[in-house]
């Protein structure tokens, strides 16, 4: 195995971990969680000092994991997207990360920035933001099962 | 009084067009939509049978087991869709 896509898989795999680790954290940690601490009236401080942390890294993870996973591709990045032959699983999986990705960029990230209020935000728009948030983050959970089927697929599971 | 029969201050009173509203613009009264098949009164509005069903549904996203069973169906569902795609 040549040195290069050796590391960039090694990256991909690293971010990728960082990147779904923490939506799993969010899904099946931080959100019950939550329920539990604004009834005890101690949700402030996961606002306040683990959110905004943990979507740090949750975001760029995302991208990383993403742009890895492009320059893994390198010159069969139209063949995947496009389900060329000898590329349909790894194309599904790419697929399901990309529009994971825009769901981070495009809509968790901006909703939550209104959530924990970096951006100005009525409380209507608020408990808006929070349904748009909640809802996206929830679909990339459901999209990761079979996005990380399909990267296993490729190399590891025949059809 | 309403077209409709109904008194412009019954309680009851909402639209006879499909919209099933209170709308000043076509009212009938209660026991002529009660009358209706398959109409039910839900407080401020009637809803159809099919309205009162979708109420019913749940966002299967709401809750964690609803996701990751919506992630597996999800992957059934494009595996075979694959498998037809490579020719297998």
């Amino acid at each position: 195995m040549e040195l290069f896509p050796g590391i960039v898989r090694w990256i991909h795999i690293l971010a990728g971990l960082m990147w779904v680790g923490l939506l799993y954290y969010f899904n099946f940690v931080q959100g019950p969680a939550m329920k539990a601490a604004q009834a005890d009236g101690s949700a402030g401080g996961i606002s306040k000092h683990v959110a905004p942390r943990a979507l740090f890294y949750f975001r760029w993870a995302a991208l990383a994991t993403w742009l890895a996973g492009a320059a893994l591709l390198g010159a069969n990045f139209v063949a995947a997207f496009t389900f060329q032959a000898g590329f349909q699983k790894i194309g599904m999986g790419a697929w399901l990360g990309t529009i994971m990705l825009l769901n981070v960029w495009g809509l968790i990230w901006p909703n939550q920035k209104r959530i924990l209020g970096l951006v100005p935000a009525t409380d209507e728009q608020k408990n808006k933001a929070r349904r748009v948030a909640f809802l996206a983050s929830r679909t990339n959970t459901a999209l990761s099962i079979p996005m990380l089927f399909f990267m296993v697929a490729q190399s590891h599971i025949a059809m | 009084v309403l077209p409709g029969g109904a008194s412009k201050d019954a309680p009851f009173v909402i639209c006879g067009c499909p919209c099933r509203r209170l709308c000043p613009k076509n009212p009938v009264n209660r026991s002529t939509i009660a009358g209706d098949a398959g109409l039910l009164y839900t407080g401020p509005r009637f809803v159809n049978a099919r309205q009162r069903q979708e109420e019913k549904m749940k966002n299967p996203l709401d809750s964690l087991w609803g996701t990751v069973i919506a992630g597996l169906v999800l992957t059934v569902v494009l595996y075979y869709v694959i498998k037809i795609v490579i020719g297998g």
